[in-house]
């Protein structure tokens, strides 16, 4: 391990939180915070499972905090941790504060979390995103569907252990045939028009 | 037409079951990208309208998790194509928040003015296309014309039209040409005359108004609610700009109005659309007028260990060679942590949220395109309205499918 120099960048550390946004949730959700701190200028509050319609709730209507906007809502898949797997993030704006805030919270595989489409309706989406691309389904969320993949897609991509190139894509048999291009070729050689009627699989 | 206004339980308790199904999309001329509504209709109004994305998904995000941080600039040319140069300076801005540092003056003046131009492009599209949607064709003209200009400009400045990937981790990939500033100035002669043409065809066109007044009226809170940002929520009266509210790449410095309609309908998006593309020109005009004052200098920042150094001291110096191989190799030593950046891209707020665990490449990069959330809010848009009106709702939302899929 080398030691550290001048020339080294600087690390944006955590420091401890003294944002009166921060002090505020700590203080009103009291046990239910697990950790709050500052990390280059961005606010974090990371908030037990259970409580975090709660807290969402708190930061829309609490007249100190008025976080009117949920701009962005997503997961990361943390396989080797202990005790959970995934951390969702909601990033909520204040627009007329001119400020940002970031809950967390920390959640173990098979764990359904409180959706927050009654607090902020744009979430519809976002978590579909989610239970799309990581497979965390949430409580009570009006459609809880795949979004950007086909509904009968195995697998959840952005899993750590699903592989970049993708699921069934890596050993294509070409002679199996798979989209019927094969039979409409042989139909288009015998003299007959081939037109394609098998769909084709994702696999 | 009262019969428009009905909201959906009124249009059901009138109607006899029977609906019909439209299929829009997945490649309709319409939807400008593969995506795909089903209309249910009741006549010819809209009883419920499902949109089904996802026929762009690209996986950038998984994609990006085996990439350098470097290499992912010319993926986010890829999300919005209409103004890619923003999505790159948006990137490495995140990147560069995650370093904690700060590109040169000059780097930081021209990617203002690739930014600024880069909104008067796709404002130009957005509105050209909406126009030719709903029947007008004669602006696109005027406008496309323009848009070669700003193209041919990237091309000086990038080396490409559209897929430019202009921007690098501390800095540019090169400094502009001695052909761009005349060629600019002379767009900022013609760009306001195109703009005032087309507001001749448009503003006070009554058929273009009765196509586009009061049609996806929404209120502020509804706005803010379904997570819109950039025009459609400016447009909803809402005088939220990241530029002004959060201001990066020094914002605060220049002179420019945030435009604020009051309806949130498809007139008012355009409206305040064609008032920002004036405020972008101004924002030019300062932009070509600092770096005159600036002079010659480096566009990317000293530090070898975040950008190359330039070739003569790879073949030349050891040192160089050196930092060349590691950078290319292992990349750049990233601190751990977390960090969302968001910049005012032309559709609204254009984020991206970066884990890092401190190896080259991202361990989760997400990206927040602008017109996702505010494409979820369709159904309310369109509910109770004719067919022809999701036309017009869906061409001022801006849709591209690029960013919204990923």
């Amino acid at each position: 391990m080398a030691k550290p120099d001048a020339n080294d960048m600087k690390f944006p550390a955590p420091v401890e939180a003294t944002d009166p946004d921060l002090l505020h949730l700590k203080e009103v959700l009291g046990d239910k915070v697990e950790e709050i701190f500052q990390q280059g200028g961005e606010l974090t509050c990371q908030i037990h499972r259970d409580a975090i319609r709660e807290a969402l709730e708190l930061c829309r209507q609490d007249p100190s905090l008025r976080y009117e906007m949920l701009a962005d809502e997503t997961a990361t898949h943390y396989p080797a941790a202990q005790g959970w797997a995934f951390a969702v993030v909601y990033h909520l704006t204040s627009i007329r504060r001119h400020k940002r805030l970031r809950l967390r919270i920390l959640v173990p595989e098979g764990y359904e979390p409180a959706s927050a489409v009654p607090v902020y309706p744009t979430a519809n989406w976002l978590e579909r995103e989610i239970w799309d691309m990581l497979g965390i389904r949430f409580q009570e969320h009006p459609d809880m569907t795949r979004i950007l993949c086909p509904e009968d897609w195995e697998g959840h991509a952005l899993r750590k252990e699903y592989p970049t190139p993708g699921l069934g894509q890596r050993d294509i048999d070409f002679r199996e045939d798979r989209s019927g291009v094969l039979m409409r070729l042989a139909m288009e050689k015998a003299g007959n028009m081939g037109i394609n009627l098998h769909p084709p699989k994702a696999e | 037409m009262p019969e428009t206004k009905m909201d959906t339980g009124q249009l059901l308790a009138h109607s006899d079951g029977d609906r019909m199904i439209v299929n829009m999309g997945p490649s309709h001329p319409v939807t400008h990208g593969t995506l795909h509504i089903v209309l249910e209709l009741e006549g010819e109004i809209v009883a419920k309208a499902t949109p089904n994305i996802g026929y762009l998904h690209r996986g950038v995000e998984k994609l990006g998790e085996s990439l350098t941080y470097q290499q992912f600039i010319p993926l986010t040319d890829r999300l919005n194509y209409c103004s890619s140069l923003m999505n790159n300076v948006g990137y490495t801005l995140a990147v560069e928040k995650l370093l904690d540092i700060q590109d040169p003056p000059r780097s930081r003046v021209l990617r203002v003015l690739c930014s600024e131009l880069a909104r008067i492009g796709d404002h130009l599209v957005c509105i050209g296309i909406n126009a030719v949607d709903i029947g007008a064709f004669t602006a696109f003209l005027y406008l496309f014309k323009e848009r070669e200009t700003i193209y041919d400009l990237f091309e000086m400045m990038a080396g490409q039209r559209l897929h430019s990937s202009f921007t690098r981790i501390g800095g540019l990939f090169r400094d502009i040409p001695a052909e761009f500033e005349p060629l600019c100035e002379q767009f900022l002669e013609s760009c306001p005359r195109a703009i005032d043409e087309m507001e001749n065809l448009l503003t006070h066109n009554p058929i273009w108004a009765d196509r586009t007044k009061g049609v996806g009226a929404i209120t502020p809170e509804n706005a803010i609610s379904w997570g819109y940002t950039g025009p459609c929520l400016r447009a909803a009266g809402v005088a939220q700009d990241l530029r002004v509210a959060q201001p990066y790449l020094d914002y605060e410095t220049y002179t420019f109005d945030v435009p604020v309609g009051t309806t949130g309908d498809v007139y008012d998006r355009y409206l305040v659309r064609t008032e920002e593309m004036r405020q972008s020109l101004r924002i030019v005009r300062q932009c070509l007028d600092r770096l005159k004052e600036i002079g010659p200098g480096p566009v990317i920042v000293d530090d070898y260990k975040i950008a190359l150094p330039p070739k003569e001291k790879v073949y030349t110096r050891m040192e160089s060679l050196i930092h060349h191989f590691k950078l290319i190799m292992h990349g750049i030593d990233m601190p751990v942590g977390e960090v969302y950046s968001a910049t005012e891209a032309a559709n609204g707020e254009l984020g991206f949220y970066l884990v890092s665990d401190g190896t080259k490449a991202p361990y989760r990069i997400h990206v927040r395109p602008p017109c996702f959330p505010i494409f979820s809010s369709f159904d309310e848009q369109v509910k109770g309205r004719l067919i022809a009106d999701a036309v017009s709702v869906m061409g001022a939302m801006n849709i591209i499918a690029g960013e919204m899929d990923r």
